[in-house]
């Protein structure tokens, strides 16, 4: 689903040249659920915008369902994104002039064709499964950090994409709370055969994916299946 | 996407309520400044109906001097007036001429209608000579005319047209007050209030300085021929003061006139008119130092939009559309308050149709103002980078 193939990426400030990558070769099949580990700053941010196509390397390519990105014509790269990814941050970065269900319109607002009244059934659907049908109407900073983060989700999910990125979704949460989110990630890859890529901080929801990448200082250090995946 | 706006804009509008005030308030004095200037063309892109080059106003003062001296002096003065080969014309008229700062005007009235029209008296046939008159329909005093009881007058296009739509006014009889006038010549338009006036109507009317039954008018309108030495003018002074004493006599260029005319019109206006771009360009610094900071304070939501499928141009593109959004806020309150104008007829003397000239002028400068303003924080916007805006906070 996801190729990079010996991704370098360099960032260069006016003082200082940052290595945020350095030769990273990782294939993620169809389907898969993938967590990725490492230290603060090691590039795994960078490396999900990388696969998302929020920022591009500085060397090597990316390969997205069968698509070799070559070109980076910013309207071309928007509509990839819009049709094939979804993303989920540390922050859930949800606006907050706009209602939970506008909220998870937003995608389909950069999609053609789509009527108000087919967003709003699809943002109905999105919310009803990750169990916030009741809290359409409200904003949020009316909702707690773990109901955000379901915004976020279904907020990601609307578009059906095929791709998930999510950068250390549970990051924000309380243990409890995290673990409702990774138990709807789980659903979403499992029920819908999602691609999930996941940052993580935490080992316990790193052992629940199927696979684990370790990264340090911009390089993988190791990959690893993780064997009872099956029997979560 | 323009519902998305007007959604997120609306729950906005408490952050964004000085701009909308802004907006408002910045319409409402374009829209008075376009309001008087569309005012002022209308009136001037009628037509005046005469031409003031080379006319002379020598206004004649004779306060204590008994009525029948008065009128043999001035008869007098005109004879040798009209004896210079300097002179074209000369014509004796009331003193509301065009330009003199003196105006007099009635209601004339036909069949239920009423319509204000400039009076100007004449005791000779010498006017329209000297003011280059045009005749459109019937004709234009003759001595006869002092006399006759049928009180001949002589009207502007327009209130043949208002009063006998279709028809020739000559021959037709209008009322003014209880008394009926015969009209007997029709001609083009004049308009003695200047060109910046909105009474576009005017009547003459004929009497004879030797009727002692009449009033004597004390204002010689005179025709220069092209090219005449301007020290002329001291010849016809000494002409007016050698006749007796006992009278004053004063002497204007009708150009000069105008001139002063317009410069009272004029300089008000230009005032006026700076006053307002000063606050306009005020005001339009004032929400690109608002745009500005809300940009900035929106990195996270750019950056959001982007990894959802938001290309730069469609970022540009929101902003821009945001901006055209608070300003239709705006500007809907201040059509709401721009339309009492006509609807309540708040000023008569402005008409319907240049009120919403000006409202149509207001809305255009206001949306090109807040487009120009936005322009270049909205580009700023477009060109943040989205993993960077993302990874801010
Ligand atoms: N926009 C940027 N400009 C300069 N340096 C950056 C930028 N983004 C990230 N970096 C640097 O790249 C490295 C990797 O950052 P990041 O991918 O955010 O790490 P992680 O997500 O693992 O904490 C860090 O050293 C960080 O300071
Ligand atoms: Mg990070």
């Amino acid at each position: 689903m996801i190729t990079l193939s010996n991704i370098e990426k360099v960032y260069q400030t006016k003082t200082i040249e940052t290595v945020a990558l350095q030769n990273v070769n990782l294939h993620v099949p169809k389907g898969e659920f993938l967590s990725i580990m490492g230290p603060s700053g090691c590039g795994k941010s960078t490396l999900l915008n990388t696969m998302g196509l929020l920022d591009i390397p500085t060397s090597g390519t990316v390969e997205i369902d069968g698509q070799v990105i070559r070109t980076y014509k910013d309207k071309e790269l928007a509509h990839i994104r819009n049709e094939k990814i979804g993303f989920i941050f540390q922050s859930y970065h949800l606006v907050n002039d706009l209602s939970v269900l506008d909220n998870v319109e937003l995608p389909l607002l950069y999609r053609s064709g789509i009527s108000a009244s087919e967003r709003s059934k699809r943002a109905k659907l999105a919310l009803e499964k990750v169990g916030l049908s009741a809290r359409t109407k409200h904003y949020p900073n009316q909702l707690s950090g773990g109901q955000r983060q379901r915004v976020a989700i279904a907020r990601a999910l609307i578009g059906q994409p095929q791709i998930i990125l999510a950068d250390e979704p549970t990051g924000n949460l309380d243990s409890v709370m995290g673990e409702e989110i990774m138990n709807i990630l789980l659903d979403l890859n499992k029920v819908d055969g999602t691609t999930i890529v996941m940052v993580t901080h935490d080992e316990g929801m790193a052992l629940k994916t199927e696979r684990l990448v370790r990264f340090f200082d911009g390089q993988q250090v190791s990959d690893s299946k993780i064997f009872d995946y099956a029997n979560v | 996407m323009i519902r998305h706006l007007f959604k997120l804009m609306w729950n906005r509008k408490r952050g964004n309520f000085l701009m909308i005030v802004e907006i408002f308030f910045s319409f409402l004095v374009l829209f008075g400044v376009s309001t008087l200037l569309l005012y002022f063309y209308t009136n001037a892109s009628k037509p005046l109906g005469f031409k003031y080059d080379n006319v002379w106003v020598l206004q004649t003062y004779s306060n204590d001097m008994p009525d029948a001296e008065r009128r043999e002096r001035t008869a007098q003065l005109l004879k040798q007036l009209r004896s210079y080969p300097q002179i074209e014309h000369a014509a004796l008229a009331g003193p509301n001429g065009p330009y003199t700062r003196s105006s007099s005007n009635t209601e004339l009235a036909h069949d239920g209608m009423e319509r204000t029209a400039n009076v100007i008296t004449v005791q000779d046939n010498a006017f329209k000579d000297v003011m280059g008159i045009e005749m459109v329909d019937g004709r234009w005093f003759n001595d006869q005319d002092a006399f006759s009881n049928r009180q001949p007058i002589v009207v502007t296009k327009d209130v043949e047209e208002a009063f006998f739509p279709g028809e020739s006014a000559v021959g037709k009889t209008v009322m003014r007050g209880d008394t009926e006038r015969t009209i007997i010549g029709v001609i083009t338009a004049f308009k003695p209030t200047g060109e910046m006036d909105d009474l576009t109507s005017s009547y003459f009317e004929r009497t004879a300085l030797e009727d002692t039954a009449s009033r004597a008018m004390g204002t010689i309108y005179i025709k220069i021929k092209p090219g005449t030495n301007p020290q002329f003018e001291e010849e016809v002074l000494e002409t007016a003061a050698n006749i007796g004493t006992g009278w004053t006599t004063d002497l204007q260029q009708m150009p000069d006139l105008r001139r002063s005319y317009l410069k009272q019109i004029l300089i008000p206006m230009i005032i006026f008119a700076i006053v307002c771009a000063f606050l306009i360009l005020n005001v339009a610094l004032g929400l690109f130092g608002v745009l500005w900071h809300n940009i900035n304070k929106r990195h996270s939501e750019i950056g959001l939009r982007r990894a959802l499928g938001a290309s730069a141009s469609s970022v540009y593109k929101q902003f821009i559309g945001e901006i055209m959004v608070l300003a239709t806020f705006g500007l809907v309150i201040g059509c709401f308050f721009a339309v009492q104008f006509p609807l309540l007829g708040i000023i008569q003397e402005v008409p319907t149709e240049t009120f919403i000239q000006a409202i149509l002028t207001s809305v255009f400068l206001i949306y090109t103002l807040v487009i120009l303003c936005a322009l270049y924080p909205s580009k700023q916007a477009a060109a943040i980078h989205p993993a960077i805006a993302l990874h801010e906070d």
